[in-house]
């Protein structure tokens, strides 16, 4: 046994030992769970690497060598497929996060879909669908009844009129529902009443919504700069709220 | 060399120790599978120093079979925990 190699199996195996302490220090002191997984990961990789090398400097034998490498291949395998297992199972389980955490792409989204009804607002729907399924969030169908139409009408045949914008409206908001249940999501629906831009904000803000998804306007051929100024209503109204997401469907 | 290997093992006692404490703090089952898991490995790699200190290179063999096992304990954990998550 020359000096070298005790030298090195001693620097190996120390070397090894620091990292399993600290990933045990780090399992002990870090606050979540997905934090301590990220410290558990050095155990195996470089602890027991560390260690492992040490053995195979140490004896130097084929037999040895052998068997090291195969362990070495086997952990460096393997300890990627069971954090990821664990990780995976303790977010489907729900887990909670260190509470100071920043960014958390996986997390629930609220998704609003404000729907006008009607054959195209179908794609609109389905993006929304589409969105809430692959973030696993909840879907609300949010309707609007412009009541601004109402104002230059008479009592009587506003109340009537709105009697019937609201039947209407109810029969968009179940058809979206069905599309969203025929899509194996669960969704519920808003009715609100008021100007358009101005009510689809305000529930943006009540619910907390994270992504808003909203149809292109639609207007006669040739007025198309009328879409583009509701559209930059709508995305005034939600200035104040940076965090929401406009998604917008044609 | 003999006081590296004491040192050594020193060192991995003490992180059993820390995992042990994760073990039995929780909170959830998570975390302590996560725990159990590291524990297994500082197990393998105490063996690995015994086979140094011994010159015994057979403890190499439990120090695969501790380590398999580790590996194994922790799939099956996590595949117990999620199948609980969606009855």
């Amino acid at each position: 046994m020359s000096t070298v190699q005790e030298a090195l199996t001693a620097a190996l195996l120390l070397a090894g030992v620091f990292f399993s302490l600290v990933a045990a220090i780090g399992i002990v002191r870090l606050p979540d769970l997905y934090l301590r997984m990220h410290a558990a990961s050095k155990t195996t990789t470089l602890g027991l690497a560390g260690i492992l090398l040490a053995v195979l400097v140490y004896f130097g034998t084929y037999e040895v060598i052998t068997k090291v490498v195969i362990v070495l291949l086997f952990l460096f395998l393997t300890a990627p497929v069971g954090a990821h297992m664990i990780g995976r199972s303790a977010y489907v389980c729900g887990v909670s996060l260190y509470p100071k955490t920043t960014r958390y792409d996986l997390e629930r989204v609220t998704v609003v879909c404000a729907t006008r009804g009607g054959p195209e607002s179908e794609a609109v729907h389905a993006r929304a669908i589409e969105l809430a399924k692959e973030r696993g969030g909840e879907l609300i169908f949010l309707h609007v009844l412009d009541t601004t139409v109402l104002s230059g009408l008479g009592e009587k045949e506003g109340a009537l009129l709105l009697r019937q914008l609201r039947a209407m409206a109810e029969a968009v908001l179940r058809s979206a529902l069905a599309q969203a249940r025929g899509a194996g999501v669960r969704a519920r629906s808003e009715l609100r009443e008021g100007e358009v831009s101005r009510a689809i904000a305000a529930f943006v803000r009540e619910a907390d919504a994270d992504v808003l998804v909203v149809g292109y306007p639609h207007t006669a051929p040739g007025r198309e700069h009328e879409a583009e100024e509701r559209l930059w209503r709508l995305l005034g109204g939600l200035q104040e709220q940076e965090h929401v997401r406009l998604v917008v469907a044609r | 060399m003999t006081w590296v290997l004491d040192l050594a093992l020193a060192g991995l006692a003490i992180a059993l120790v820390l995992c042990f404490i994760r073990v039995l703090r929780g909170p959830t089952a998570h975390d302590r599978v996560v725990a159990l898991d590291n524990l297994s490995s500082t197990v393998a790699g105490l063996a690995g120093v015994y086979a140094i200190r011994l010159r015994e290179a057979i403890f190499l063999d439990v120090l695969i079979a501790v380590a398999l096992l580790g590996f194994i304990s922790t799939v099956a954990f996590a595949r117990y925990l999620e199948r609980g998550a969606h009855p």
